[in-house]
């Protein structure tokens, strides 16, 4: 059974950090109205979806909703949260050098990679396309210069991706880019922390 | 420095000068002290009339001075802290 109490708690704390992360950063962007920030905590908010879907499409597997139906459905909303949380983690980097226009892009992806996988009823589909926008994102995140906290952004692409590939039914290593999404997260809040008391 | 982080600074320095000013100042020294052309600094001024960081008091003689709110307050205080997580994080 996929379905496992680790599963619950990690997707209960990996929710609980990003949510945390949106509201600790949430008194900055209102009295700042900082794009950067919007974006950031936006990227958040969404992983924070995101992570709640992928428990869902577990848990629709646990109980085995028969696959044709439920899975490719629940593909939608996961595909949507997590794509546009990609791209807004991305693009709270170098936004600055983008029209505000450049938004409609991220969402068109959003919407555009998870309709392919649910066509083609494979989570592993919406995985590779995302690995595509790993490359784009590379690009992205170092053409200017190479920091750690460019790494860190790296490191949470990277992850997710460990982390959806995890929903596979032949994946038994979940328990390692887990704990280091965890790890990455309490980074990432610790951080904030530091500036938001 | 990108434009958007110079529009936090102004708007940092604009409070600072009506908070130096024992939180209450004219609008014409505001101007001047601000470093702004005229029409930026009604741009920035009706900017934060706007977002409640700053409302007009007028006194007894009928003069407009300008004084800080709560929140313009809050954002003064909070400036350095914010400005330090943009830095931090890159955004």
């Amino acid at each position: 059974m996929l379905f496992t109490f680790p599963e619950l708690l990690f997707t209960v704390i990996a929710v609980s950090f990003c949510l945390a992360i949106y509201y600790r950063t949430k008194e900055s962007y209102e009295l700042t109205k900082y794009p950067g920030i919007k974006y950031f905590r936006d990227a958040f908010l969404f992983f924070g979806f995101a992570y709640a879907m992928r428990f869902v499409l577990l848990l629709v597997r646990a109980f085995e909703v028969p696959r044709s139906l439920a899975f490719p459905i629940f593909l939608l909303p996961l595909g949507y949260f997590s794509t546009i949380a990609l791209f807004y983690l991305v693009f709270s980097l170098v936004w600055k050098h983008f029209s505000q226009r450049t938004v409609l892009i991220g969402h068109g992806l959003a919407v555009l990679l998870p309709v392919i996988s649910f066509l083609t009823r494979s989570h592993e589909l919406l995985l590779s396309l995302q690995a595509l926008l790993l490359v784009v994102a590379l690009v992205l995140i170092f053409r200017e210069k190479v920091t750690r906290i460019r790494m860190l952004y790296l490191l949470v692409f990277v992850l997710w991706l460990l982390t959806l590939l995890s929903v596979g039914p032949r994946w038994g290593m979940r328990f390692i880019p887990q704990t280091l999404s965890l790890l990455v997260f309490t980074v990432i809040y610790s951080k904030i922390a530091k500036w938001m008391k | 420095m990108n434009k958007k982080r110079d529009r936090l600074e102004v708007v940092c320095d604009i409070l600072s000068i009506v908070n130096e000013h024992h939180n209450s100042i004219l609008p014409t020294p505001l101007l001047r002290k601000s470093n702004l052309s005229t029409s930026s600094f009604s741009e920035y001024y009706r900017e934060l009339l706007a977002k409640g960081f700053i409302k007009e008091v007028t006194d007894l003689s009928g003069r407009k001075y300008v004084t800080l709110t709560d929140k313009g307050f809050s954002y003064l205080e909070k400036y350095k802290l914010i400005i330090g997580f943009i830095n931090e994080f890159e955004l």
